[in-house]
C-alpha cells in the first residue's frame, strides 16, 4: 500500500457550458518517503493532477487515496508549493512562513512560531530577508521562502508544481541542490511529487519518473543512483549519460528502444 | 535659458505680487496682513517641492490668479466691489471670524467622520457577506444595480425631511455616497480573488475566520482606500449641500447664510475653505494608504 496515490481518476473543466476533460482515468501510486517525478509536455494535465492530489479540486470520478483511505479536500499532511505566488503579498516573509506554522500548530506561543520560522527561512539562506515584503524578493528568493513555509508546516507529503519553471538557469540549480540537500538532512523522510519539464531535474531529484501523456500516466522509470546525490559525481556517470539519454527518448520521441541509447554520447 | 526662465518665473511673480499688495489700495480694501501670510505660505510650500516641475508649473497659474485678482479688485477697483471681494478682505475673515468658521469645519468633519466609519463597517462587512455567498449575490447584484448608481445627494432634502435631526440626515446620506464604492469594491474583490491566491491559502488549510481576516481583508485594502479616494470630495461635496438646505452649522451652511446677507467676502472665503478641507481628507487619505500598504 502506497503514501499517496490516484485509482483511475478522471476530472473535466466546465468552463462555462463547453466541457473539457483534463484527466481520464489518471492512476498511479507513491510509496511513504518516494520522490516521484511527473513529467509531460505543457497542458497534458500535470497541475490537475497535483490540484487532485492536494485536494483543491476533487475528482469527477475515481479515488484520491492517502495511507489507503479515500480522501477529498485539502489537508494538513499535504504541503503544496506552486509556481507562481504562493506567498501572502501583505505579510513579509517571515509572517508568511509563521502563518504557515499557525495553520498547523495554533497552539504553540507566536514567540516560539516566530523562531522556528527564522530556522527555516535560514536553512534556504534567507536569514537576512526575513522582514522583506514578497515583492522586494526575486523569484529564486520567493520559491526559497514558499518552500521554508512549506517545510516549516511539517507535511508528510510535498506536492510541487514546476516550482523552479519561472526561475533562470543558474538559480534553479542553486535551488534543485538546495531541495536536494533540505530532504536528505529532515528527520522525516518526505514524500514528494514533483512537477516538471525538466529532464536533468526529474532524475537528479527522483527516485522514480512518471511520464504524462494523454491524460494518464503513460510510462515510468526507476532511477536508483544512491543517495546522498551529488550533481557533479552524479553528471560524470556513464550510466547517468545512458539514464538521460533513455528518459529523453521517452519525453521527446515516445520511443523506449534501448538499442538506440547504447553507445549514444550524453546530449 | 529658458528652462531656468521657468524655475524663476513662479518667484518673479511671487515679488511681483507682494509689491503689489503692499501698494497702496482702493478704499474699502482690508488690513493686508492675513493675505501677505496666504502668499508667504504659497511660496514656501513651492520652495519645499523646487524639485518637482508641475509644482512650478501650479506655482505660475497660482500668483498669475492671485495678481490678476488683487490688481482688478484692491488696486483698480471694479463697479461691483461688493460682488467681487478683493483677497486682502476674504483672508481678513479669519482672524476676525475664527471661532465660527473653525466650529462649522469641525462640525462638518464630525458628520463626515461619522459617515466614513458607518460606511466602511457596514461596506465592508456586508460586502464580505454577500461576496462569500453566490445566492445571496445572485438575488442582491440585480438590485443594487439599480440603486447605487443614484447619487445620494438627491436624497438629501428628503433625508433633511424625513429624519429626526439634520445631523442624523447628512450622517445617512455621508454614508451612503461611501457606502456604495465600498460595498461593490468588496463584493468584486471577494469573488474575483486571484486564483492563485486563494489556492495557496487553501493549501494551508486556513480557518474561516482567519481566511476573512487574514487573507481577504488585506487583499481587499488597497481596493477599499482607492474608493475612499474617490468618494473623499463628492461625500465632502453633499455634506456641504445638505448644510446648505437644513443646517444651523458647517461650512456649507456658512457660505448660504452669508450670501443670503451679501456678505461675499465670507463666502468666498467659505468656498477657500472647503477647499482646504477636501485637499486635508485625501493628504489624510494617501497617508493612510501609505501606513497601511507597504507591500506594494
Ligand atoms: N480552470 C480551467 N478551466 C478549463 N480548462 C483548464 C483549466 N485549467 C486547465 N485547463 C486545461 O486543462 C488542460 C491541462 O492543464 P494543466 O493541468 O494545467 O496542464 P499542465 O500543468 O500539464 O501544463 C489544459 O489543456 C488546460 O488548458
Ligand atoms: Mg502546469
Amino acid at each position: 500500500m502506497g503514501k499517496i496515490g490516484l485509482d483511475n481518476v478522471k476530472l473535466n473543466y466546465n468552463d462555462n457550458g463547453t466541457v473539457y476533460n483534463a484527466l481520464d482515468g489518471l492512476t498511479f501510486d507513491v510509496k511513504e518517503g518516494e520522490f516521484v517525478s511527473l513529467i509531460g509536455s505543457s497542458g497534458c494535465g500535470k497541475s490537475t493532477a497535483l490540484s487532485v492530489l492536494s485536494g483543491l479540486r476533487d475528482p469527477d470520478s475515481g479515488t484520491l487515496l492517502i495511507d489507503g483511505q479515500p480522501t477529498t479536500g485539502t489537508g494538513k499532511n499535504r504541503g503544496v508549493v506552486f509556481q507562481h505566488y504562493s506567498l501572502f503579498p501583505w505579510m513579509t516573509v517571515i509572517k508568511n512562513v509563521e502563518y504557515g506554522i499557525r495553520q498547523v500548530f495554533p497552539d504553540k506561543p507566536k514567540k516560539e512560531r516566530l523562531t522556528e520560522a527564522k530556522k527555516y527561512l535560514e536553512k534556504v539562506g534567507l536569514a537576512d530577508f526575513v522582514s522583506k515584503y514578497p515583492f522586494q524578493l526575486s523569484g529564486g528568493m520567493q520559491q526559497r521562502a514558499a518552500i521554508a513555509r512549506t517545510l516549516a508546516m511539517k507535511p508528510e507529503i510535498l506536492l510541487m508544481d514546476e516550482p523552479f519553471g519561472a526561475i533562470d538557469a543558474k538559480n534553479r540549480v542553486v535551488l534543485q541542490d538546495l531541495l536536494l540537500q533540505i530532504l536528505e538532512e529532515s528527520d522525516e523522510k518526505k514524500t514528494v511529487i514533483f512537477v516538471t519539464h525538466d529532464v536533468d531535474e526529474a532524475i537528479l531529484l527522483s527516485d522514480r519518473i512518471l511520464f504524462m501523456d494523454q491524460k494518464k500516466i503513460s510510462k515510468e522509470i526507476a532511477v536508483n543512483f544512491p543517495r546522498p546525490r551529488n550533481r557533479e559525481e552524479l553528471i560524470d556517470k556513464e550510466a547517468y549519460r545512458t539514464l538521460r539519454k533513455r528518459v529523453v527518448n521517452l519525453f521527446y520521441y515516445e520511443s523506449d528502444e534501448k538499442s538506440d541509447v547504447e553507445g549514444g554520447e550524453g546530449i | 535659458m529658458i528652462q531656468k526662465l521657468h524655475r524663476v518665473l513662479p518667484h518673479i511673480l511671487f515679488i511681483i505680487l507682494i509689491a503689489l499688495v503692499l501698494s497702496p489700495s482702493v478704499e474699502g480694501t482690508g488690513q493686508y496682513l492675513p493675505f501677505l501670510v496666504v502668499c508667504i505660505a504659497i511660496e514656501m510650500s513651492l520652495i519645499f517641492n523646487f524639485k518637482k516641475n508641475v509644482a512650478n508649473d501650479i506655482g505660475i497659474i497660482v500668483y498669475i490668479f492671485l495678481i490678476i485678482w488683487e490688481y482688478f479688485t484692491a488696486k483698480v477697483g471694479l463697479k461691483n466691489a461688493m460682488l467681487y471681494p478683493a483677497p486682502e478682505n476674504v483672508f481678513a475673515i479669519f482672524p476676525k471670524d475664527y471661532e465660527k468658521i473653525l466650529e462649522g469645519v469641525f462640525s462638518s468633519l464630525r458628520l463626515m467622520f461619522a459617515g466614513f466609519g458607518l460606511a466602511l463597517l457596514f461596506g465592508v462587512s456586508l460586502g464580505l457577506l454577500v461576496g462569500l455567498s453566490n445566492r445571496t449575490s445572485s438575488i442582491l447584484m440585480p438590485i443594487v444595480k439599480v440603486i447605487s448608481p443614484i447619487p445620494p445627494i438627491i436624497y438629501s432634502p428628503y433625508a433633511v425631511a424625513l429624519l429626526p435631526s439634520f445631523r442624523a440626515a447628512s450622517i445617512f446620506v455621508i454614508t451612503l455616497t461611501i457606502f456604495w464604492p465600498i460595498f461593490m469594491n468588496m463584493i468584486l474583490s471577494v469573488q474575483q480573488i486571484d486564483r492563485k491566491i486563494m489556492d495557496s491559502a487553501r493549501t494551508l488549510n486556513i480557518q474561516r475566520g482567519s481566511m476573512i481576516w487574514h487573507i481577504l481583508l488585506p487583499y481587499s485594502l488597497p481596493g477599499i482606500i482607492n474608493s475612499l479616494t474617490v468618494s473623499v470630495s463628492t461625500s465632502f461635496l453633499v455634506l456641504t449641500a445638505a448644510e446648505m438646505i437644513g443646517a444651523t452649522s458647517g461650512l456649507g451652511w456658512y457660505i448660504k447664510y452669508h450670501s443670503d446677507f451679501a456678505n461675499y467676502s465670507k463666502v468666498v472665503f467659505g468656498i477657500i475653505m472647503i477647499g482646504v478641507i477636501v485637499t486635508l481628507l485625501n493628504v489624510l487619505i494617501s497617508l493612510i494608504r501609505k501606513i497601511l500598504i507597504r507591500w506594494k
